[in-house]
């Protein structure tokens, strides 16, 4: 079998996603819910993954956190999307001068890692789940921007376009209709790969005590908050932190193959 | 009996009273085969760092810890809570209280080669309580300060406009260290920067300061005047110390068990064991004295103005568990704002008075109105979640979320505000926008509580009366603990504003802070001060 891994990875994100959408299904308890007399409990038939230093059950945070460490992934691709969207089409269609500008402040932007960046914008919005979403988003659009607007140079240049507006289509209504949906493709593609690193990114700013504030059972927070205990308790960072990797994984194999199978398709 | 015997007297009660209840922590005492090394060198972690080094200025215990081998103050108060002569050989109390004459040592020099004399305390004192100082602490343990006078070249008169006994306690601290009169000149920036700006005469000088990293400091080879008790005479047997800041305490724990540090602050009670277990290492561990860890709940605010709701988030929190649980049973939970090691002034017949009654506080959030229940199972009045609002600088700590997840099960959202914003908190705490801060203070008096529920030490008035109190009978009962001579009249008084504080659910004490200090067995000498924080001075590291 030749995609045994992407067979494997879709259905661990399934799972992950299955979590993040109905974490009542997969436990019961409350992820907040603490109990001073069961603290730093190692693994057993009652705490799959132990509890940490309040009490709480560290499986049922890692189930609950699926959706907030997912839900900045997410959010945060999306909202870099339309950031790029908009950002591209602007370059590509506003004349030379407005295409330098605007490539130009993406390229200073593109010189600092990502991370870098996403710490920079944290400071201006301010810590946060909405914040460190924002943060992310500003810190993948230039990359995005970049493809949209090379992409939506090559089909301006096509001939249904130049037909189009040969026939007396107004240009805003070509931008909308033709070029914008032409684009897309490749787009999505690139967002798939990019949401495991918008993940971990998100993640990462948690850790700093910059995205999800606690008691939020997102991975990057939990992370955080058991490492003064590790030497107590391993069991309170490794799941969260291996559930991290793991997601990053399925979700970045995935995405790859989806990458692949676009490119095939252009090839043929 | 004249009153210059009778603080004597005070002070020896207070040093018998402290005796009797415990030693002096201290590693490496007498018997011990290695004889003291007068040179090397000692490298010590904490775990913050002051935003400005003035001590004047700063209202940080860490500002005071790390200024105490720059500056030496009028009167030394030792491990066990006596005072005793250091700047100043004697004072004199004046009948009523509100004068105190100090005759200063003769033979003190600052380290930019200055002579100490009245002049240089009066530039100190004028100094501390000049409006463009804008002190945060050192002018409130000043009390109700009338001025400052030379009386000779070698007497200084430091005068007050009602009887304030707490005083000599007050001289004793780093707040009120004395200072090169040159130096308080510079202006706040260089005072507040540390380096070459910090000047005064004690046992080590200033040295390089990297912020964020380290702050160096040398010995003071002419440094002949340390007080009488301090373990040691003449220059410190160290020729340096560094002292490197790491805030995490992993990391911190890790420096020290790798040799990379020879001492470290505040080890926290889950890291205890490993160290414990380390041969080549040991922990010293103090009590602080002065204000415990404690909400101090906002009576002024819309939510806690009523006592039934003060006293229903009192008895909600189940402190004995959370203390033990998160503490790993090593610190003991406090009953009283007070921690029992102050000197002269603990309460103790507060201990199990208000245990934990989640059903008493569920009674009494039903009659003040909070019979709702929202989706998440909160309390609610009106529409409206039960939420207490608690500004915190810096993070959340493991203590603050334990509260949380407790207060939770009586249907109270705590909601722990964490900003590392100065100027928000600041300016929430200044306006009166939370419900409770939670908050612990060291001091060797028990005039802290003063500085807690005194009507004028609002926050405002660099005060920590966060709880709002303006009760006539608080200051009542804290001016006669102001104005009695006597340590047992003082206690007290003392105990009435403790037993008031409780029975109006004011405050919920949690737990006594307490230092555990890691050092390595090569460390010899070093002893915790009275406010639990380390002594340099008479300490001595075994050469490799």
């Amino acid at each position: 079998m030749k995609h045994t891994g992407t067979v494997i990875a879709a259905l661990l994100l399934g799972l992950i996603l299955a979590a993040a959408a109905f974490p009542g299904l997969l436990t019961g308890g409350d992820p907040t819910a603490t109990d001073p007399l069961a603290t730093l409990l190692p693994p057993d038939a009652a705490h799959f993954f132990g509890t940490d230093q309040l009490g709480r059950d560290v499986f049922t945070r890692v189930v609950y956190g699926a959706r907030h460490s997912l839900a900045i992934g997410a959010a945060a691709t999306v909202g870099g999307l339309l950031i790029a969207v908009v950002w591209g089409l602007l370059a590509a269609l506003s004349g030379r001068f407005g295409d330098a500008v605007l490539m130009r402040v993406a390229d200073a932007l593109l010189a600092l890692p990502g991370l870098l960046l996403a710490l920079l914008v944290v400071l201006i919005t301010g810590k946060g789940v909405i914040g460190a979403t924002l943060a992310v988003a500003v810190g993948i659009a230039p990359g995005f921007a970049r493809v949209v607007r090379a992409q939506a140079l090559v089909v301006r240049r096509s001939g249904y376009v130049e037909a189009a507006i040969g026939l007396g289509v107004p240009r805003p209504l070509v931008t909308l209709r033709h070029v914008l949906p032409n684009t897309f493709g490749p787009l999505l593609v690139l967002a798939s790969v990019t949401l495991g690193i918008s993940i971990s990114t998100g993640a990462a700013l948690s850790y700093l005590g910059l995205g999800a504030q606690p008691p939020t059972p997102e991975w990057g927070a939990m992370l955080t908050e058991s490492q003064g205990f590790l030497h107590l308790a391993w069991w309170a960072a490794l799941f969260p932190g291996l559930m991290l990797v793991l997601t990053v994984i399925a979700v970045t194999v995935v995405g790859r193959h989806a990458q692949n199978r676009s490119e095939g398709r252009y090839a043929s | 009996m004249p009153p210059s015997r009778a603080v004597l007297a005070a002070a020896l009660l207070i040093a018998l009273a402290a005796c009797g209840t415990e030693n002096t922590p201290a590693v490496g005492g007498a018997g011990e085969a290695a004889k003291p090394v007068t040179s090397g060198s000692l490298t010590h972690a904490v775990d913050e760092e002051p935003d400005c080094w003035d001590p004047h200025v700063s209202a940080q215990d860490v500002t005071s810890f790390l200024q105490r081998p720059v500056y030496d103050s009028l009167v030394y108060q030792t491990p066990d809570g006596a005072l005793e002569p250091w700047l100043a050989t004697k004072w004199e109390v004046s009948p009523d209280s509100k004068a105190y004459t100090f005759t200063l040592r003769e033979d003190v020099v600052f380290h930019d080669g200055a002579k100490l004399d009245a002049e240089a305390v009066k530039a100190n004192f004028d100094h501390i309580t000049a409006k463009e100082t804008n002190s945060q602490y050192a002018a409130g343990l000043l009390g109700p300060y009338k001025g400052v006078s030379v009386v000779a070249p070698n007497q200084v008169k430091i005068e007050f406009t009602r009887p304030y006994v707490p005083f000599l306690q007050a001289a004793s601290t780093t707040a009120l260290g004395i200072a090169s009169p040159a130096s308080l000149k510079a202006g706040s920036d260089v005072l507040c920067a540390a380096g070459a700006g910090s000047v005064g005469s004690g046992p080590f000088t200033s040295g390089a300061y990297v912020r964020g990293q380290e702050r160096t400091y040398a010995k003071n080879a002419a440094y002949n005047w340390a007080p009488k008790d301090a373990g040691h005479a003449g220059p410190a047997r160290l020729d340096s110390v560094k002292v490197r800041f790491i805030s995490e305490d992993a990391t911190r724990v890790g420096a020290l068990s790798s040799g990379q540090v020879d001492t470290a602050s505040k080890i926290p009670a889950n890291q205890l064991g490993v160290l414990k277990a380390n041969p080549e290492l040991q922990v010293l561990d103090k009590q602080v004295p002065g204000a415990v860890n404690a909400f101090y709940l906002n009576t002024k605010g819309a939510l806690f103005s009523d006592v039934k709701v003060r006293q229903a988030f009192q008895r909600a929190i189940d402190v004995d568990t959370l203390v033990k649980s998160v503490f790993q049973g090593i610190y003991p939970r406090a009953w009283s704002p007070l921690s029992p090691t102050t000197p002269s002034s603990y309460d103790a017949s507060l201990e199990n008075t208000w245990p934990t009654d989640t059903a008493l506080a569920g009674k009494l959030l039903d009659e003040a109105g909070w019979t709702g229940r929202d989706s998440e199972g909160y309390r609610t009045k009106d529409g409206k979640r039960l939420t207490v609002v608690a500004p915190i600088y810096g993070e959340a700590s493991t203590f603050s979320q334990a509260v949380q997840g407790d207060l939770k099960k009586s249907g109270i959202y705590l909601d722990l505000l964490a900003s590392t914003d100065a100027i928000e908190i600041g300016g929430r705490l200044d306006e009166g926008r939370y419900d409770v801060v939670e908050l612990s203070w060291a001091r060797g008096d028990g005039d802290i509580l003063s500085h807690f529920f005194f009507s004028d030490q609002t926050s405002k008035n660099s005060g920590h009366n966060f709880a709002q109190v303006t009760d006539p009978g608080v200051d009542k009962w804290l001016t006669a603990a102001q104005t009695a001579q006597e340590p047992a009249q003082r206690a007290a008084e003392y105990a009435q504003v403790q037993k008031w504080a409780i029975e109006n659910a004011v405050v919920v004490p949690t737990y006594v802070d307490t230092q555990n200090l890691g050092a390595s067995k090569k460390v010899h000498d070093l002893r915790l001060s009275i406010s639990a924080h380390p002594e340099f001075y008479a300490a001595w590291v075994e050469s490799p």
